[in-house]
């Protein structure tokens, strides 16, 4: 869910909390207010109508509840409270032809003479049903308005504001590392998105000195190794050359040279690969891939036919690509490589050069290969010791550094095919 | 024809090489210790004059001060660039052969160090067998003097035209048999590693080839066309190892 919509989930359900329970606060206080100030009306009349009617005694004798809202009724001797009553209570009204609250003040006066009278005032009151239903209507209004413009603002202010938070999410998307990826600027008002951005910046620069120079040092190990290598097989060579030895000791010296021998195809495809990674192999130059298959095969004819496998290549059309010729000639012979000697005696190995795509088939193990792993490094599916694990993913560090696919396909035969950009 | 006379330019010719290897002089400029010992020992061996030299200075140094028949340059040294001494050559109008050695294998270095005038660029690690090899016909090369034929025995072998005679009978060879062949006899009597073998004739990315083994049937082939025409050369299998030429 977006931020905008959660936001908003959140006030609407709060809105239909708060709305209500401030409603019902705000009701009791307004009803109050108004039962106060009748009260102190009925009060004001009270001492007004006392004052009038030691002056004008014709009031004692005013006619029950009309106009004046008020009587007056003369009372026994005795000895009375004066204190106010107040109540609250219903009464019929011709208008409406309902029963209406009314509030209504009694209290108990004498006159200059010593006579006790009742003085009754009456006054109508606020309708509660009537104010409530209002009231209701009022806030239902008040709602959906607020729901209205929070939404109104959410869209409009939030997606400005939001704006650049998104743009931040886009650079993070499209990192990567080793590319030197360049981050689109913000420029937002809103200081936090501003120290993010710049985080992000800050952190993306880190990564990339940190990747950069773990690179170089693979690269940097692997050139540093080639010396102490180159001594170590030189050494052995001329000991061999130099001393009497039995075959024995011949034997174990010639292990000892062709495990240096594999440690020093390790290292130099280990090189390549954090090479082609580096973008190093920079030179580009139009590769004829059909002239350089055929010159491939012939290469590795020797090999092949001490395996007795036979290789054929298929041109339905050719194929030219802007590469690095050296790259074109390690994609091609490592996977040429591999096809002649994962195979069997009498079995073949075939490509075939079509329109932006080549093909290359084996015959081999009867078992597809896992073409999740394969390109891992150092991942071998077989158990020779002799082989590197670098090998695909040579492959593969070549064909992502210029936009060609490869696929694996298994069908009683091994296939590798490698799907050229159109031009 | 006059076999006799024949046989006494054969002779001439062993012992013009001979002569002519005694006089060689070499200059490893290497700051390794351990590689530099490695190469003067076993150039030494091949009866090589050789002088060190540890770093920029004293490489530099030497090179002004003799003539060299080889040198061979590494090219990152203590106090100074390799390359740099190849332009010095270059200034002070030296013949000497070079062959740069270098951990790096970059494009690069390669092509700037052979535009400087470099006879050859080896990549470190390698073979002893291919040093000489490289050295031999990087002289071969600067010498200029045409046609330099390899002698061995009843065997003469010219590098320019890739023909080999046997008793001044032309044996034919493919280009792999002969490449083998002249990798034997420019390495004679020496251990030569199935690897270096490998990686000389069938090129650069057999070296990622996982099975060397087809590299003896070629040798096999080799060694039955040189018996069938008397050649008086012995290919021997050192197991394990690889092969010797005595």
């Amino acid at each position: 869910m977006k931020l905008q919509n959660y936001t908003l989930r959140y006030l609407a359900v709060t809105l239909l909390l708060v709305i209500p329970i401030w409603a019902g606060i705000f009701y009791i206080h307004i009803l109050e207010e108004v039962h106060d100030n009748i009260d102190d009306d009925l009060k004001n009349s009270k001492i007004m109508i006392i004052r009038h009617v030691f002056t004008d005694k014709k009031i004692l004798n005013s006619p029950e509840f009309g106009i004046n809202k008020f009587t007056i009724k003369p009372l026994p001797k005795g000895n009375y409270s004066h204190k106010d009553i107040l109540f609250t209570s219903e009464e019929f009204m011709e208008y409406d032809n309902e029963n209406e609250p009314i509030r209504t003040l009694k209290t108990i006066f004498d006159d200059d003479k010593g006579n006790s009278y009742e003085l009754t005032i009456k006054a109508s009151i606020v309708e509660e049903d009537e104010l409530l239903a209002d009231l209701f209507i009022a806030l239902i209004g008040l709602y959906i308005m607020l729901v209205i413009s929070i939404l109104a603002v959410n869209h409009l202010l939030l997606k400005k504001i939001w704006k650049s938070f998104h743009i931040v999410l886009e650079n993070l998307k499209e990192i990567t590392l080793g590319t030197g990826s360049k981050l689109k600027p913000i420029n937002s008002p809103i200081e936090e998105f501003n120290i993010l951005a710049n985080e992000v910046e800050t952190m993306l620069n880190r990564n990339e000195i940190i990747y950069s120079s773990q690179k170089q040092f693979i690269e940097n190990a692997s050139h540093e190794l080639q010396t102490p290598l180159a001594i170590s097989i030189n050494k052995l060579e001329l000991f061999a050359e130099n001393s009497v030895l039995s075959e024995e000791q011949m034997i174990e010296i010639g292990k000892i040279t062709d495990t240096l021998s594999r440690l020093t195809r390790l290292n130099k495809s280990m090189l390549m690969l954090s090479k082609i990674e580096n973008q190093q192999y920079s030179e580009e130059q139009n590769v004829d891939f059909n002239k350089l298959i055929l010159v491939l095969k012939e290469d590795y004819s020797d090999l092949a036919e001490f395996k007795k496998v036979k290789i054929t290549v298929t041109e339905n059309d050719s194929l030219h690509f802007i590469m690095n010729k050296g790259l074109a000639i390690a994609l091609i012979s490592n996977l040429l490589k591999n096809a002649i000697i994962h195979n069997y005696q009498e079995g073949f190995v075939n490509f075939t050069i079509n329109k932006n795509e080549i093909s290359i088939t084996n015959s081999g193990n009867n078992f597809p290969l896992n073409s999740e792993l394969i390109y891992r490094r150092f991942y071998r599916h077989t158990t020779t010791n002799e082989s590197t694990g670098l090998g695909l993913p040579i492959v593969k560090s070549i064909v992502s550094n210029y936009s060609i696919t490869i696929e694996y396909a298994f069908n009683y035969s091994h296939s590798f095919k490698i799907k050229f950009p159109k031009k | 024809m006059f076999p006799e006379i024949k046989i006494y330019f054969e002779f001439a010719f062993i012992h013009l090489n001979y002569i002519k290897q005694i006089k060689m002089k070499v200059l490893i400029i290497e700051d390794e210790a351990g590689l530099r010992e490695v190469v003067q020992q076993s150039l030494e061996k091949e009866k090589y004059i050789v002088e060190t030299a540890h770093d920029y200075i004293s490489g530099l140094d030497k090179l002004s001060a003799y003539d060299y028949d080889c040198i061979l340059i590494d090219i990152m040294l203590p106090n100074g660039n390799g390359l740099d001494l190849l332009q010095e050559l270059k200034i002070q109008k030296k013949q000497s052969a070079v062959i740069i050695i270098s951990a790096k294998d970059a494009v690069d270095d390669k092509v700037k160090g052979l535009d400087l005038g470099a006879d050859d660029y080896l990549s470190k690690p390698f073979h002893l067998s291919e040093l000489h090899a490289r050295i031999k016909s990087a002289i071969r090369r600067n010498n200029h003097n045409g046609d330099n034929l390899i002698v061995w025995k009843n065997v003469t072998l010219s590098p320019e035209q890739r023909t080999v005679s046997i008793d001044s009978q032309e044996l034919v060879l493919n280009r792999k048999e002969f490449d083998l062949l002249y990798y034997f006899i420019i390495n004679p009597n020496r251990l030569i590693n199935k690897t270096a073998i490998a990686e000389y004739v069938w090129g650069d990315h057999t070296d990622q080839a996982d099975n060397l083994d087809f590299v003896y049937s070629q040798i096999k082939n080799l060694r039955k066309k040189l018996k069938d025409s008397d050649a008086e050369i012995d290919i021997q299998a050192v197991y394990g190892i690889g092969y010797k030429m005595n």
